[in-house]
């Protein structure tokens, strides 16, 4: 109600108001949009900097993806962590060490809403707000057009700069089969799939094999009649646990060796240990391992193995009752789940800002982070990598608050520090050979990022 | 400074294991806005020596305080550990406080905070009598407000070492000339404290 006498500009019904509106100018203050992993770690950087934040987020809480109580989040009852504690915590904000290997989502929101008072973040946090649109201004600053979840009483406000850390988890992907419209069954995206309760005593068919997929899969094998898991590729399995230890750990231990040798070692330890994925009727991986990020999951091939789970290929076409494969093979499920992913999807701002050049294409940014057209505008969290990513959109957001404070203090330097990485716009950090799809676009290595990310933090930082 | 290092392998391969700590506590009766303080010792006696004067004379100014005792120290002692197990114990007790806190170490203490300030963002840091030895520390995250004192005269964190020791973090030492070492357990122990805490009131609090 305080705010009815700015609002009032702005008369309801009457949403182009907005754009002719004057901006209400921040000065030197950044927007950051999403208050939730990414979001809150580019908060926090950010004030470490000195900069006056103000953040926007869509829901009345922090969290992003991990806040299962919103309808957007991607969680369902027992997502579990799939890299392990050590690999998943922020370095400079430890999870509690007497926390299991790997957390349940809810600890995940714990320890991100314990982040949020610990640096005293909740006072820069708009909540129910959303983006209608940022606009560049010319002078490299950014009109920022923000208006309530419920309501249109829009404000224009002007930043210095704006970071992007919106997700990529919330938008569904969702895949469109011959004949599916006919089937009369229920087609959920996997978004929607949050408890197995709702599945209990029908059959059900998992389309995907990313890590939600898996893992949901193995969830309906326990509780429905009957499960059926189509996949289009062979993949990789990395158990939970290798040798006693969290994969990741294990793999980790395995650094000093060259990334090829690294590569064979692994490679070689997992058909040891669990098997050829062929004689549980799946298909062999046709990629290297790490050239696409690895399926984490102890309990997939187990289902197989005990009848629990019926693996199938892709999936042809749909007709009233059945689901027909591409073997020629057909099923009668009551309920699909479409675990195919979810799409990158920034609907606030010009597409070509980000580099993106098509409907499904992927930003092309400066080191997964920086817009290079617009210095002053960045993206937090844009990522996919083979091992947890908290750390490394960490270090991203240091590098982004970092880059903003010396645009100010030493054009100069600022200047010449563009110069130097604006030719990497759109550069894979991946080991090796990579996987080009345009939904692969997103990986990267987290032991190439991160020492990128060192040298381009080192040089922000004026270290010889 | 030496090198960031945004990998560590160490923490990837072998993430130190949990351990029981001993935490000390004196709140002050009213809270008063001002930051809360976690001391750290450098020997066997850990949280024990804070407890005597400084704890609650922090409190009575309205610094929430506490004093850890890490593996291997006070009521820890039967665990063992190396230094980075001991700045871990440092950075998980820091984060698991209600709000960002000043860390404080004495002695060989502050060579732990040296190391623990490489992965924990402190509101501010003050090194008391530091002894780091030949300890290279690292890149302090987000680069807190630091402040060293000593006792010019104490032979065991002599003029030289506390200029050394400020000279790496960019600041000046000042110097409490007759504090002794364990100057927390002096009988002029306020004096230190206080102008500690004045410095605080001055650095963080501002606002």
């Amino acid at each position: 109600m305080r705010q009815a006498g700015t609002e009032s500009q702005v008369s309801e019904g009457q949403f182009d108001a907005y754009s002719v509106d004057a901006a209400y100018d921040r000065g030197e203050a950044v927007c950051v949009i999403g208050a939730g992993m990414a979001g809150l770690l580019a908060v926090k950087n950010l004030r470490e900097q000195g900069f006056t934040v103000d953040c926007y987020e869509r829901e009345t809480a922090v969290g992003g993806s991990w806040n299962w109580r919103h309808d957007r989040s991607p969680v369902y009852s027992s997502t579990h962590l799939v890299s392990s504690r050590t690999h998943t915590e922020f370095p400079d904000f430890p999870m509690p060490d007497d926390w299991p290997d790997y957390p349940h989502h809810s600890q995940v929101l714990a320890y991100l809403e314990r982040y949020t008072d610990h640096f005293g973040l909740r006072e820069h946090i708009w909540f129910g707000s959303e983006i209608a649109r940022i606009e560049p201004t010319g002078e490299g600053r950014w009109d920022v057009i923000v208006k309530p979840v419920s309501g249109n009483a829009a404000r224009r406000l002007r930043y210095s700069a704006v970071v992007i850390a919106n997700g990529h988890n919330w938008d569904p992907r969702m895949p469109s089969y011959k004949g599916q419209e006919e089937f009369r069954g229920e087609i959920v995206h996997s978004s929607a799939y949050k408890d197995p309760s709702k599945v209990r005593g029908r059959k059900v068919l998992v389309v995907g094999a990313g890590n939600s997929g898996c893992d949901i899969a193995g969830e309906i094998a326990v509780n429905a009649e009957k499960c059926w898991h189509s996949t289009r590729r062979g993949y990789w399995f990395i158990p939970k646990y290798m040798f006693g230890r969290p994969g990741d750990q294990t793999m980790a231990r395995l650094s000093w060796l060259p990334f090829g040798l690294r590569q064979k070692v692994s490679e070689f330890a997992i058909r040891r240990v669990v098997g050829d994925p062929r004689r549980f009727g799946l298909k062999r991986p046709e990629h290297a391992l790490f050239a696409s990020h690895p399926i984490v999951n102890s309990h997939l091939l187990h289902h197989i193995g005990h009848g629990a789970i019926t693996p199938k290929p892709d999936i042809e076409y749909f007709t009233e009752d059945a689901v027909h494969f591409t073997d020629g093979t057909s099923v009668k499920p009551q309920t699909v789940v479409m675990a195919t992913g979810y799409r990158t999807t920034f609907d606030f701002c010009d597409p070509a800002l980000l580099g993106m050049q098509g409907a499904d294409a992927a930003p092309s940014l400066i080191g997964h982070m920086f817009a290079s057209k617009t210095p002053t505008l960045a993206v937090a969290g844009l990522l996919q990598a083979d091992g947890g990513i908290f750390p490394l959109v960490h270090w991203q957001t240091v590098a982004i608050a970092k880059w903003l404070r010396l645009r100010q203090s030493d054009p100069e330097a600022a200047r010449q520090f563009w110069a130097k990485v604006s030719p990497d716009a759109g550069r894979r950090y991946v080991h090796g050979k990579l996987n080009d799809s345009p939904r692969h676009r997103l990986e990267i290595s987290y032991e190439v990022y991160l020492k990128a990310l060192g040298r381009m933090i080192e040089e922000l930082d004026g270290v010889k | 400074m030496s090198r960031l290092d945004l990998l560590r392998l160490s923490d990837r391969r072998e993430p130190v294991p949990h351990a029981a700590r001993e935490l000390l506590t004196s709140e002050p009766d009213e809270p008063a806005g001002k930051p809360t303080l976690l001391f750290v010792g450098g020997d066997r006696r850990g949280a024990q020596i804070f407890a005597e004067h400084w704890l609650a004379h922090a409190a009575g100014r309205g610094f929430p305080a506490y004093a850890l005792s890490v593996r291997g120290q006070g009521k820890s002692a039967g665990i063992k550990g190396d230094l980075r197990a001991w700045a871990s114990d440092v950075a998980q007790t820091a984060a698991s406080l209600p709000a960002q806190p000043v860390l404080i170490g004495h002695s060989k203490g502050a060579r732990i905070l040296a190391e623990a300030l490489g992965r924990y963002p402190a509101r501010a840091a003050v090194f008391v009598a530091p002894r780091l030895g030949r300890l290279v520390p690292p890149t302090p995250a987000g680069s807190p407000p630091t402040l060293i004192v000593g006792d010019p005269d104490d032979k065991r964190a002599p003029r030289q070492s506390l200029e050394k020791a400020a000279a790496h973090y960019g600041v000046a030492p000042l110097f409490f000339q007759g504090a002794g070492h364990e100057m927390m357990l002096a009988a002029a122990w306020r004096e230190p404290l206080d102008a500690i805490l004045d410095w605080l009131d001055g650095t963080v609090v501002k606002e």
